[in-house]
């Protein structure tokens, strides 16, 4: 796969309309990804305002509830786009809800904010459409572990199910290696996801969906380090996706239903699977400087003002 | 019928076992701790120690919503094989997270109590004053109550957010009403409910309340909750005619001695109606002379996979 000259869509006339735009952060947002997006959808959108979610009050009576930041009523923006983490979810899922019973364009729903946040959820939900993923297990006792291991064998990887960005993530080798993590992850009481291990060539491909559209982007790891993820050091570059990468990464993202995500595929004995399905992508700024971010801005003010809701 | 009851505890499970045999349907109880999901390239599974588990008509689940990352995508897996099960797709992620469950009653537009909720205690005495005291104060680290507390105006409010040492994922501040509960174990259509009194700011419990005949609107109201958070078997509490709680655990043997009955035969009846009508939607894999179901759970099981 060498890098060609990708081809993006073009961008509507620059010129401002009458949209507003509301974006609504996680509680660990990162500076500069906000940064970036809202100077990029002040050059589109008229009325564009940030709150991180943690700044929101979520005002319930009987047949109405209201978001409200500073007095001000955050359901009446054309688009809302939420941007949150596993960690905002006593928020996020009261938030999403809200949103998905008003007339706002949102581009993720609840359903999906819920199912990619859990990665066993998602490998799932992925398989059962069909959708090429790794053989995963869910369980609750590490009393039972031994049959999960029958199902991904000797080397998988062990995920805790709030794990994310490759942290709370252990590859175990051996069966004296899975006691003793599990021994601790119980103290924890947390959900055990174990998932064959696959030796990847060292890459993998992300592909942003943006509506019908992908971008792929080919990321390489860190030298000595078995996960791609970029917030975890590394590097990545444009790549034009093939026609089985865009397939798989529309499907995912339509059966979990979501216009604007990430899909993380691995090439796994000459095909392509799906490793992770991701809420909140990272825009590669230090890579891929702020295309990313424009192409979400255009794909946002295109849909905003036209919600069939 | 074959009706499934995956429980926690052998204790939460035998009675409906019992009540199902009882009736002449055949009841299995499956520790939920033995469960384990499984994910492959092209299909999903429900294993119990390495065995597929066994079609059911009709799965009936007592598990803490706490356990919600779990029973999710297993009640999505039984849901897309078309089996029965009395908690639908969803209802554990309502009944983990309280504020949500509460924008899910109000958006179905069922009664329930004005209520606030923000992640941030610097403005939560500004947001009191949007409420009618006295006030319930919850504080939440992830989606878990830390501390709940009865606060009668400002003052008392705000000495309660200074005690909070540590660092929360939220409060949430609802109008609080003196009065008596009124809780209720709903079972499809028929409903049990106890009167639990409020005296010198203690709710009495179920075990100590009282028999009680919800009227019409009572009526109305637990229906709404309970289908509003995904439930048909589900314990709804009132308080002044609003929704204050809705939860698929149900304390049966507290709800059984007030009410003089035996719930768990109407849990039965009621999960060998659902199972007689969910017949023939279930998707059985194929099946040669029935020969999997005979010989799955022998040492030819193999054959069969």
């Amino acid at each position: 796969m060498t890098p060609t000259k990708i081809i993006f869509p073009e961008h509507t006339q620059i010129q401002k309309e009458n949209k507003s735009l509301l974006i609504i952060g996680s509680k660990t947002y990162k500076q500069s990804t906000v940064n970036m997006l809202l100077e990029e959808a002040k050059k589109k959108f008229s009325n564009v305002m940030f709150v991180p979610i943690d700044k929101i009050q979520i005002l319930s009576v009987e047949g109405k509830t209201e978001l409200i930041y500073k007095d001000k009523n955050l359901l009446e923006f054309d688009a809302i786009y939420p941007r949150l983490s596993s960690r905002d979810f006593l928020l996020g899922e009261a938030v999403l809800k809200t949103i998905e019973n008003s007339k706002a364009y949102c581009p993720v729903n609840l359903s999906a904010y819920q199912i990619s946040n859990h990665k066993f959820y998602t490998s799932k939900k992925l398989s059962n459409q069909g959708i090429p993923g790794i053989t995963s297990t869910l369980f609750i006792s590490p009393k039972y572990a031994d049959y999960a291991v029958d199902e991904t064998g000797y080397p998988f990887v062990m995920k805790l199910i709030s794990g994310f960005a490759g942290k709370g993530v252990v590859l175990i080798n051996s069966k004296e290696q899975m006691e003793s993590i599990l021994e601790a992850v119980h103290l924890f009481e947390e959900f055990i996801s174990t998932q064959k291990f696959i030796k990847g060539k060292d890459s993998d491909v992300r592909c942003y969906v943006i509506g019908d559209y992908v971008i792929a982007v080919k990321r390489k790891c860190k030298k000595g380090d078995w996960r791609a993820n970029i917030s975890r050091g590394g590097s990545a570059s444009l790549i034009n996706p093939t026609p089985e990468m865009l397939n798989i990464a529309k499907t995912s993202a339509k059966a979990l239903g979501m216009d604007l995500c990430s899909v993380d595929l691995m090439e796994y004995k000459k095909k392509w699977v799906v490793i992770e399905v991701n809420f909140m992508p990272g825009p590669f700024r230090k890579f891929l400087g702020s295309m990313i971010a424009q192409q979400w801005i255009r794909f946002l003010f295109e849909k905003s003002g036209k919600n069939q809701k | 019928m074959d009706i499934l009851i995956l429980a926690e505890k052998k204790k939460n499970a035998e009675m409906f076992v019992s009540a199902i045999k009882a009736k002449g349907h055949n009841a299995t109880y499956i520790r939920l701790s033995k469960i384990i999901l499984v994910s492959k390239q092209n299909e999903s599974l429900i294993k119990s120690k390495g065995e597929e588990l066994a079609p059911y008509d009709a799965v009936f689940i007592q598990a803490r919503t706490t356990l919600a990352p779990f029973i999710e995508p297993l009640l999505d897996q039984l849901e897309s094989e078309g089996c029965y099960t009395t908690s639908k797709k969803g209802s554990y992620y309502i009944g983990m997270n309280e504020p949500y469950q509460f924008v899910t009653l109000s958006v179905a537009k069922a009664p329930i109590p004005k209520s606030i909720t923000s992640g941030n205690a610097k403005n939560i005495e500004h947001l009191s004053k949007k409420l009618t005291y006295p006030l319930l104060a919850k504080s939440f680290i992830g989606r878990t109550v830390q501390q709940a507390i009865v606060v009668n105006n400002a003052r008392a409010l705000n000495s309660y957010i200074k005690s909070i040492k540590t660092e929360i994922d939220g409060f949430m501040l609802r109008q609080f009403s003196k009065a008596d509960i009124i809780s209720s174990v709903m079972i499809g259509k028929k409903i049990f409910s106890v009167k639990r009194k409020f005296t010198d700011g203690i709710t009495a419990e179920i075990s100590e309340g009282k028999i009680y005949k919800v009227s019409e609107s009572e009526t109305k109201t637990i229906f709404s909750a309970a289908k509003a958070c995904g439930y048909d078997i589900a314990r709804v509490d009132l308080c002044k005619g609003k929704i204050v709680k809705v939860d698929p655990i149900i304390p049966w043997t507290d709800f059984n001695k007030i009410c003089s009955e035996r719930i768990e035969d109407y849990v039965a009846d009621f999960l060998i109606e659902q199972a007689i009508q969910n017949e023939g939607k279930r998707k059985v894999k194929y099946d040669f002379l029935g020969l999997r179901k005979i010989f799955g759970k022998t040492i030819l099981g193999w054959l069969f996979k």
